[in-house]
């Protein structure tokens, strides 16, 4: 009987018209979004390797000069440019990866400058219009189809009168409900399989796996997650089913739903964050740093004035305790906006379309972590370029006379000792791990949702 | 085979049906006459296992429906007064579906056609999906669906309602014969003339009670129509 309910279920669906469409959608919306992304990091990855090789011609460059003189000099002049290799998986899941930088440029003496792609040579409707991804498609289109689906499953076979002569048979309520969930979601999760399993060859075939299983790992993870998420809108769905006696008044608290838990939660939690946990903003803090500076400028220059001895040692304290302030200052700043952050990421999560989005962005390695090994390689590649100018210019390597440098050692240069900006790769089992906070989050929006259709079904009026 | 005992159901202040008494055994075709909002429907409902009763029972082939309502089912059998299935389902399938689903296994195609025969159903539309389906066919639809559970007990409402002179006549035709296979019928109608016709015995409801009951004899004696119209006219008060 429980089989014959789900086969039911499988076959009713199969030879409805919706199906049809969600069908042809599917494949559509799911294989186009793969083409364009993959297009999109092809274009990502070529502008990286064009990057990197420009660099690498610079070295060979600089390597084959035969003067240490002169290669001095070059150094001396280069900026070093470190550039951020985009992820694979950003065709799935885009997060992150176009809003970050993809050089960092570290200038002469510790000066800082990020530089990003050059957008005014592009068309800049496509930052309006942008590419949808897999997860986007799953997230907004798949979500919306889960729940028209099931919208009706119960109601509308009560509005039908199908209901009625199927309860007056010998076959338990749960049974009815749980053969409806597997065949419908079956009936869903099938025509997306499908479309999935189209846009993971492409990617397959078009080499963006190659070298790496980890990619694959991640991918089919996603997958799974997509799987979860799905089916929370599902039985979301067949939950408000179970709730309503007609499909117009289960439509409309469908879409209600849908809407304030895609668009109206996720875009509010922030403003609500920034509301509850405000942060001043940068031009403030940065003011506050200038007003320090200014301050320890006077005392410097009045101390200056006066000429007494010890006074440098009192310059150097004065200046330590306005440094000492303003990475104070800084920290502060850090801290306030870690909190809000925290703040709008756990108000975000009360929508399942929020734990989705951060759980396969933590997988694809596009989340808010991007951001983070974004920063942390940034400080990194700072420090070392800072270091690798001060070491050119001690008086072991470099003797300066009128004519320009002379350095005393002529293989001085060594390109290993060169910054490298390198990212963090985090692997996939403490991906997985970071995200499986949301995953569990889904879990019970799933346990939450069927558990409620099941005690609404129980006492559902069919008649 | 179908027992009802000091049934009664309220809605709130409405009683719905009101201290009803009846029995209905194999071989018998009780037509319930009333007017809308009488309780017929309600009674059927709560035979059903639909709705709990405020009091009293009911019982199918010695089960008592409220209690062990699952059991219960497997004995009786529901033609609604407007059948619905499966629009995107073909005769067969649907018959096929609900003829599994009452617990009927291994049934062949060729008695899957002979029941569609019989309740007089095209060859044509076996195959066809019901979503085109007249009213009448749909009808001798769930009439099959009912004849394949073979239960001991058919509950039809209104069941020749906008049916079609010919169509009705075949229906009734088919209960006649359901009645000679020792099924116990209970039919809920507004048509006096095809209840006198088919039915063994006739009851009368008014405002949830059961007014009178008659039989065979009685139809044959009494002015049937003449009694129903000065029953439903009375107030309801007065009528009990």
């Amino acid at each position: 009987m429980f089989f014959l309910t789900i086969k039911k279920e499988i076959v009713h669906n199969i030879l409805s018209f919706r199906f049809i469409v969600t069908y042809a959608l599917l494949f559509c919306l799911v294989l186009l979004a793969i083409f364009l992304m993959t297009d999109e990091y092809g274009k990502r990855l070529e502008e990286y390797n064009r990057a990197v090789g420009k660099e690498r011609q610079w070295l060979e460059k600089v390597e084959n000069m035969e003067d240490p003189n002169e290669q001095f000099q070059e150094v001396q002049r280069a900026s070093f440019v470190g550039s951020r290799r985009p992820k694979n998986l950003s065709i799935l899941a885009r997060g992150l990866e176009g809003n970050l930088p993809t050089q960092v440029n570290a200038g002469s003496w510790g000066r800082f400058i990020q530089t990003s792609e050059d957008r005014l040579s592009k068309n800049m409707l496509f930052d309006i219009f942008q590419t949808p991804d897999f997860v986007y498609v799953i997230n907004i289109v798949m979500s919306l189809l889960a729940l028209l689906f099931v919208f009706d499953s119960v109601c509308g076979e009560k509005e039908q009168g199908t209901l009625k002569l199927l309860l007056s048979n010998s076959v338990p309520r749960d049974i009815v409900l749980i053969g409806k969930w597997i065949g419908g979601y079956l009936s869903v999760i099938a025509p997306f399989s499908v479309a999935a399993l189209g846009g993971f060859t492409y990617i397959y075939i078009s080499g963006n796996f190659v070298g790496s299983n980890d990619g694959i790992f991640r991918f089919f993870l996603i997958y799974l997650i997509s799987l979860l998420y799905i089916s929370a809108f599902f039985t979301l769905g067949l939950m408000i089913s179970t709730l309503t006696h007609r499909t117009s008044t289960a439509l409309l608290v469908a879409l209600l739903v849908w809407i304030c838990w895609i668009l109206v939660v996720p875009n509010l939690s922030p403003v609500l964050a920034r509301l509850i946990a405000p942060v001043p903003s940068r031009q403030v803090i940065d003011g506050e740093k200038q007003a320090i500076d200014k301050e320890t400028q006077l005392l410097i220059e009045g101390i200056n004035k006066r000429k007494v001895y010890g006074d440098e040692a009192e310059m150097e304290r004065i200046q330590s305790a306005a440094d000492k302030r303003k990475n104070k200052l800084e920290e502060f700043y850090q801290d306030r906006m870690r909190s809000q952050m925290s703040l709008s990421q756990n108000l975000a999560r009360v929508s399942p379309s929020a734990s989705f989005l951060f759980a396969t962005t933590r997988l694809a390695g596009t989340g808010p972590v991007l951001y983070r090994f974004f920063q942390q390689a940034q400080e990194k590649f700072s420090e070392a370029a800072q270091q690798f100018q001060r070491s050119m210019y001690t008086q072991d390597l470099v003797e300066w006379s009128p004519q320009g440098p002379k350095v005393k050692d002529p293989d001085w240069f060594k390109a290993d000792n060169l910054p490298h900006f390198e990212m963090f790769e985090e692997r996939i089992g403490d991906s997985f791990n970071e995200a499986l906070f949301d995953i569990l989050l889904l879990v019970i929006y799933n346990v939450l949702f069927f558990m409620l259709s099941y005690t609404f079904f129980l006492r559902y009026d069919a008649t | 085979m179908l027992e009802i005992l000091d049934l009664s159901k309220h809605y709130g202040d409405v009683k719905a049906v009101q201290d009803l008494n009846l029995t209905i055994e194999g071989g018998e075709i009780f037509c319930m006459l009333g007017a809308n909002g009488a309780g017929k429907t309600t009674t059927l409902m709560v035979s059903l296992g639909f709705t709990e009763p405020t009091a009293g029972t009911v019982k199918i082939c010695g089960v008592d429906v409220t209690r062990d309502p699952l059991e219960a089912k497997k004995h009786v059998a529901y033609v609604s007064e407007n059948v619905m299935l499966y629009g995107n389902f073909t005769a067969r399938q649907n018959l096929d579906f609900f003829t599994k689903l009452g617990g009927r296994k291994g049934v062949s195609d060729d008695e899957y056609n002979q029941v569609l025969q019989r309740v007089g159903l095209q060859t044509d539309a076996f195959d066809r999906r019901v979503k085109g389906f007249s009213k009448g066919m749909r009808q001798k639809l769930g009439i099959a669906i009912a004849i394949m559970k073979d239960a001991e007990v058919i509950l039809l409402d209104e069941p020749t309602s906008g049916l079609d002179p010919k169509s009705a006549a075949e229906f009734l035709q088919l209960l006649a014969e359901l009645r000679q296979e020792g099924k116990a019928i209970w039919m809920t109608t507004h048509d006096i003339f095809r209840a006198k016709a088919i039915a063994d015995r006739v009851g009368i409801m008014v405002g949830g009670n059961l007014m009178r009951i008659f039989s065979q004899a009685e139809l044959e004696q009494e002015d049937l129509e003449q009694i129903y119209v000065e029953y439903v006219s009375r107030p309801v008060e007065e009528a009990a």
